[in-house]
């Protein structure tokens, strides 16, 4: 019912965070959970990974209710923190590689393939080789179906900004992909 | 007239359905007699149907399990929270005696005793923990005490970065890095470099 909704958005007043319990918090968790682990499932490669990127997220989301303010749907604050925490992870990766301690997959000859079918294990591997906020841009308008405004929203950016790192992002898959030897005949 | 150029950097766009109408038209019109764009933007195509048709497999308990595992972290976190705050100054004034010890010790020992690596290993993660890395470095990190000896500054400086940008517990760290988040990857580089220099 509609006057229900309400009612829980009015939970989500910041007069009302300090009241904010266990229960709601778990409501909060049962219904955006989707969306975040699959966001995350498309930035990293296996269901652990992107379930501690998960919990990562509903942590910090518990930790900040209280900063919360309704400027944007709480879906959308949740959304930030999950893209914050993703971009902090590709980077912490990032860090790692650049500082030697992880190891860097130098036999690249591993990605070239030739004439191979476009699938998506392929994407996600091309996905990677883009820089973290445009792999971020990628997956929030390709696989999450977001519209400009709300990608624009979560990433803090304005819409033209979105669209604009869009274009480059795609653009940059299409010739990653054509690097690593695949072909759109098949298709 | 625009080039194709001009038009290639329409083409995202115009796959993913979000120019407006007018441009929409215009590409529509350029791609009937330019086949070069056309194959571009069969490309484009393929790679965002390819994304739009991707379902990612969850086990329908995964709500349930997450709200639990939550839940449990948060009523550890509480505890442990209590307990850290009783940890550090203690551990700090313990730490502080060791450091004279050893220092005393190098004095009359020979470099490359085992202990004395250690110890010099915490002496120096001791030393950029004051921004309040110190508690977690004492209560998770493993690393400390493995044994390594005779490590070189590089390979301690190295260990260090790699505990600070790789522990994901260390708040201070992720507020930095999360204030990067708009840079740029080669800026956001820069800053590691940055971070590398002023931690250390
Ligand atoms: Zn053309």
């Amino acid at each position: 019912m509609s006057k229900g909704s309400e009612k829980e958005k009015d939970n989500l007043k910041p007069d009302n965070v300090r009241q904010y319990n266990a229960d709601s918090f778990n409501r909060l968790v049962l219904e955006n959970q989707e969306k975040i682990y699959s966001l995350f499932r498309r930035m990293v490669s296996s269901h652990d990974e992107a379930d501690d990127l998960t919990q990562e997220t509903f942590i910090k989301v518990y930790k900040n209710l209280s900063k919360f303010r309704r400027e944007s749907a709480p879906f959308t604050w949740i959304y930030r923190i999950a893209v914050n925490t993703g971009i902090n992870y590709l980077r912490r990766q990032k860090a790692r590689q650049y500082i030697g301690l992880d190891s860097v997959d130098l036999k690249s000859g591993d990605d070239v393939i030739y004439d191979s079918e476009l699938t998506n294990s392929l994407l996600q591997k091309a996905i990677k080789k883009l820089s973290s906020k445009q792999q971020m841009v990628i997956i929030l308008r390709s696989y999450q179906g977001l519209p400009f405004k709300e990608v624009a929203n979560i990433m803090d950016s304005t819409e033209n900004a979105a669209k604009v790192n869009f274009s480059h992002a795609l653009k940059n898959l299409k010739s990653v992909l054509e690097n690593m030897g695949v072909s759109y005949e098949s298709m | 007239m625009k080039a194709c150029k001009d038009y290639e950097d329409l083409l995202p766009l115009y796959v993913s359905g979000d120019l407006s109408s007018t441009d929409h038209n215009k590409v529509n019109e350029h791609l009937k007699e330019c086949k070069e764009c056309r194959d571009y933007q069969l490309s484009l195509s393929a790679i965002t149907a390819v994304m739009e048709r991707d379902v990612v497999e969850m086990s329908p308990s995964y709500g349930a399990e997450l709200v639990v595992a939550l839940n449990r972290r948060l009523d550890r976190r509480s505890t442990w929270q209590k307990r850290l705050l009783w940890t550090i100054p203690a551990f700090a004034t313990a730490m502080a005696v060791v450091v004279i010890t050893v220092i005393s010790l190098i004095k009359t020992e020979p470099a490359g005793n085992q202990w004395i690596a250690e110890m010099d290993r915490e002496r120096d993660y001791l030393n950029f923990t004051d921004a309040g890395y110190f508690g977690e470095i004492l209560v998770n990190d493993s690393d400390i005490s493995n044994g390594d000896t005779d490590l070189s500054t590089d390979d301690l400086y190295r260990g260090a970065v790699y505990h600070i940008v790789g522990n994901p517990q260390i708040s201070d760290v992720d507020s930095y890095l999360l204030a990067t988040a708009n840079l740029d990857d080669e800026d956001f580089e820069k800053v590691i470099e940055q971070l590398k220099y002023e931690i250390l």
